[in-house]
């Protein structure tokens, strides 16, 4: 080294050789900066794309399942005049009740709580759900899933997140798949929503939500940005930005609910007529948020940056009565432009993952999922953390856990045999056992801590909205 | 090689002009190569784009299977002159959807009819190939061109 410098320093002739390295080196720092952006911006566009084109996909599918809706009104019309010249020929004595068949068809299909009238469990809205992961696939995005606690290895299909209505559902039907449907009581058809009418809705940018207010419920702004811009009565301090939306009359008997409410027609309500959209004007959005890898930086051959995005697409069409399959178009897909971290649920639902400090910072997909897997925070969702706790699982937060036993390459441990079912024991008459969970406490001796409990069948149908009493009961011996 | 050693070290005249004379092809070889990189980045942007602005197409049902290369070449807009319009090739297969599209054709007459009529969306799934010709550098290892390539999917309804 001191050689080279004495060379240089005594010898004029490398000074440029060796500026001119110097320069090379500068280009050649450039230009790997320039690669990575250039790359960096194709993979952007790649996975803006693919999020596009998995919404689009998935509005394809749930725009069919509106086309079906109308079908399975129309044939819900045949069944109703079946029935209806049915009683009529035999004079009462008989009621098919074929309407009543084709409306439990529309709720499993369609997953529409027949009890609530609200949303529930579906087929159609799972069969979006599974064509949007395989489309995902297609077009090449995936996520990360959180491994389960016991770091069980199993292939998993690229999973995207689907974000279903957020607009104007809870956080739990953002969730899982819905259609956002409801049955129409005959008590609709008197209500003054179906008149033809103008609506005020607002979508405003700080909050994400689609409210919807009746023309009496505004005023007038006065100094307003915009002509005809109105307010909501006494809220003026938030900014609203008010879109008049006329409301078609859909043809059906026009009246006055609570005319006929005090008129003695409560028993209209009861009666569910065809299936219809839940909102008013329609709102059918998803949102898909999902990951694309990029071989920007690998390590152990895996490529650990990815590009997060978000699509939102917007289903514009008629309505879903049996007679607009005659003047009613296909539902059209729209992409619309969505920043997801302005959507309040889940912002807030972010905000309580740990490790995300702040908004609106997007989490990382597999934060999202490690908090809906392992945290119970979702209200109304079953908590599965600590299952099988007090023996908690190293790496959750209950409890310290068993020391993890190291694996051993190559040796699989065999499968238990199964033991055959024991003979339930005989009972012997005038012999009752006491309700253990009814003993009093024996002072001295501290009660054991509660075990958090594995979540009961009953839990999760509560959580899907079914009612408990109507699952299948498990055969005993299972 | 002594005597150049020799003249390099008794002889400083003009020895700094012919050093540079030798560096600057290298450094104009360099920010050429920059210059010809910003320009294939920018054309692969754009045959991304254009493939994306066709299948969103075809989701309308503006563009049909068959034209899903000449909709390509056109979403290029002004970026056509760097490729080959010969050069696109598109291998299309039907999309792997569960129920819609081609899923029901195993089934026979009732699964057509099923697919056709109650699962009435479908798609496609296409591999699109094609060759940039803008870069006289690149043109000597890639003399047909720079090959882009990319694959997307995507359903629509009524299929």
């Amino acid at each position: 080294m001191i050689k080279l410098r004495r060379f240089i320093k005594e010898n004029p002739s490398g000074q440029v050789l060796l500026a001119t390295l110097f320069f090379c080196f500068i280009f050649m720092a450039l230009f790997i900066g320039l690669y990575k952006a250039g790359f960096s911006y194709i993979e952007k566009e790649k996975a803006m794309r693919s999020a596009d084109l998995t919404t689009l996909s998935i509005g394809a599918v749930y725009a069919n399942g509106l086309q079906l809706v109308r079908y399975t009104n129309a044939a819900l019309m045949v069944a109703a005049i079946v029935d209806v010249v049915t009683i009529a020929a035999t004079e009462g004595a008989v009621d098919p009740d074929l309407r009543k068949v084709v409306q439990t068809v529309q709720s499993w299909v369609f997953g529409i709580n027949k009890d609530t009238n609200g949303p529930g469990l579906g087929v159609y809205p799972l069969l979006m759900w599974a064509e949007g992961v395989e489309l995902a696939g297609n077009n090449h995005l995936r996520n990360t899933w959180p491994l389960p606690p016991n770091k069980l290895q199993f292939p998993l299909p690229p999973l995207p997140m689907f974000f279903f209505n957020p607009e104007t559902s809870d956080l739990k039907w953002m969730l899982i798949p819905s259609m956002r449907l409801k049955f129409r009581s005959a008590a609709d058809l008197l209500n003054d929503n179906y008149k033809d009418e103008e609506v005020y809705y607002y979508h405003t940018n700080g909050q994400g939500q689609t409210l919807y207010y009746s023309p009496d419920q505004t005023e007038e702004a006065t100094n307003s940005q915009h002509a005809g811009q109105k307010w909501v009565k006494g809220k003026r301090n938030l900014f609203l930005k008010l879109t008049p939306v006329v409301t078609p009359a859909t043809g059906e008997k026009k009246g006055s609910l609570s005319w006929a409410l005090k008129n003695g027609l409560n028993f209209l309500v009861n009666i569910p007529l065809d299936v219809v959209h839940a909102d008013n004007p329609h709102n059918h959005t998803v949102v898909v948020y999902d990951q694309l890898p990029t071989s920007l930086q690998k390590i152990n051959g895996k490529d650990t940056l990815s590009y997060h995005v978000a699509s939102e697409m917007k289903l514009v069409g008629g309505g879903l009565a049996a007679w607009n399959l005659v003047d009613g178009d296909h539902f059209r897909v729209r992409l619309i432009s969505i920043d997801l971290t302005q959507f309040p649920k889940i912002r807030d639902f972010v905000s309580s993952i740990p490790g995300v400090p702040s908004v609106p910072s997007i989490p990382k997909v597999q934060d999202i999922l490690q908090q809906v897997l392992h945290q119970s925070s979702i209200p109304g969702f079953p908590s599965t953390s600590g299952t099988f706790s007090g023996a908690s699982v190293p790496g959750t937060s209950n409890g310290p856990g068993f020391p993890q036993l190291p694996s051993l390459p190559g040796v699989n441990l065999p499968s238990l045999p199964q033991l055959p079912n024991l003979p339930q024991a005989p009972s012997i008459p005038g012999v009752s056992l006491p309700d253990m969970s009814q003993l009093p406490s024996i002072p001295g001796i501290p009660q054991p801590p509660g075990l958090p409990g594995i979540p009961s069948l009953s839990d999760v149908a509560n959580f899907f909205g079914i009612n408990p009493n109507s699952l299948p009961q498990v055969p005993a011996g299972i | 090689m002594k005597s150049i050693k020799l003249v390099l070290s008794n002889n400083s005249k003009g020895q700094a002009a012919t050093e540079l004379l030798l560096c600057i092809p290298v450094l104009v070889l360099l920010a050429a190569g920059m210059v010809q990189f910003c320009l294939l980045f920018q054309s692969k942007v754009q045959f991304e784009y254009a493939c994306g602005e066709s299948a969103r197409a075809y989701n309308l049902g503006k563009v049909q299977p068959d034209g899903f290369a000449d909709s390509i070449w056109e979403n290029l807009n002004s970026y056509q002159s760097r490729f080959e319009k010969g050069s696109i090739h598109v291998s299309a297969e039907a999309s792997q959807s569960l129920l819609g599209g081609d899923a029901g054709q195993k089934l026979g007459f009732i699964g057509k009819y099923v697919t056709g009529s109650v699962f009435n969306y479908g798609g496609q799934q296409w591999t699109v190939k094609i060759n940039c010709k803008i870069v006289p550098l690149f043109g000597v290892l890639f003399p047909h061109g720079v090959p882009f390539s990319t694959q997307l999917a995507v359903l629509r309804h009524p299929q």
